[in-house]
């Protein structure tokens, strides 16, 4: 019975229409299952989704908000679809709006830049607590990872965007060049030519630092 | 995968591992709205086809009202449209499900058009 199961608290809709008769409990419960593996999905992808966003956007609440965009619209539009077809789908939607984020900015930006006494954000500092020693104890093993981890930043941040996207993906998110290809929306040759990129560029970049 | 692409995921995976909890709740409250749109689609998917399934119910009972009572000639007519009248007005729709009411209604009607 509905009432003795532990269920999620989105789920409590679902509950309510079960209490009109038995046999629509039967209707419900590939709905309820829907939901349920979608919940598993998004967990599961959520906090990687979260700081691939974060790399690329540079901001924290930018990237939680493409987050919450893109299972959104995958909830809305494709949570019906096979759950195999969830994160190549997912990806492309997070990346479109990684895309028109930055796109929104470069616009914000070149309006801005004609007001008197504005200064952007790389100019004033996105991330203005980034350069902001941290003073708390770390170990120098933490310490050292963070550096690493930092410069890594730095580089991806530095790629042009389809070249992040694809090491990232690739990378990161562990997709083959199949999927990656389908979140990137374009074909297998060009994911392996940004991918390739990527790579060579990053290893310039920190083969010294690593 | 080599060096540069492992070292790089193991760097990844660490700073995933080691989201604040601030972040962590947030991304759960973003996973709780999206899969509220799940059960929201499912009533919105449900009530579009509520209509449609009134008026199929609607049909079945014309049909029983039209043939299924002992009635003859112009009366007999004049009653199943006023019925069909009834059953096919959609600020009633929600009584269509009580079947046993159209039952009651099938049998009263011929008594009260015979006076």
């Amino acid at each position: 019975m509905p009432s003795s199961v532990s269920l999620p608290a989105f789920a409590a809709p679902l509950l309510t229409l079960q209490w009109n008769g038995g046999a629509q409990a039967s209707v419900e419960e590939p709905i309820l299952e829907q939901a349920r593996a979608l919940d598993r999905f998004l967990a599961s992808i959520e906090k990687r989704a979260f700081r691939m966003a974060r790399i690329a956007l540079r901001h924290d609440e930018d990237a939680l908000d493409s987050v919450q965009d893109a299972m959104l619209q995958l909830a809305r539009r494709y949570g019906r679809r096979p759950s195999e077809e969830w994160r190549p789908l997912f990806y492309r939607i997070l990346q479109n709006r990684i895309r028109d984020c930055q796109r929104r900015r470069r616009v914000q930006a070149r309006i801005m830049a004609w007001l008197p006494g504005f200064r952007s954000d790389e100019e004033s500092g996105a991330d203005e607590y980034a350069a902001v020693p941290d003073r708390s104890p770390l170990p120098a093993e933490q310490l050292a990872v963070d550096q690493a981890m930092a410069a890594l930043e730095r580089s991806l941040a530095e790629l042009p965007g389809r070249q992040q996207e694809a090491f990232m993906l690739r990378v990161f998110e562990g997709l083959d060049v199949a999927q990656t290809a389908a979140a990137m929306g374009c074909s297998e040759g060009s994911v392996k030519t940004h991918y390739s990129r990527a790579v060579h560029t990053l290893r310039e970049q920190l083969g010294v630092a690593w | 995968m080599n060096e540069l692409e492992r070292k790089a995921r193991e760097l990844f995976e660490d700073s995933v591992e080691r989201l604040d909890a601030g972040t962590r709740s947030k991304l759960t409250q973003a996973r709780n709205r999206a899969l509220e749109e799940v059960s929201k689609g499912a009533v919105r998917r449900r009530w579009i086809w509520a209509p449609a399934g009134g008026l199929a119910l609607a049909a079945i009972i014309a049909v029983v009202l039209t043939w299924g009572g002992p009635r003859s000639g112009a009366e007999s007519g004049a009653v199943a449209l006023e019925d069909l009248d009834i059953v096919a007005d959609s600020e009633n729709i929600e009584m269509l499900e009580d079947v046993e009411f159209y039952m009651w209604l099938d049998d009263a009607a011929p008594d009260e058009h015979s006076g």
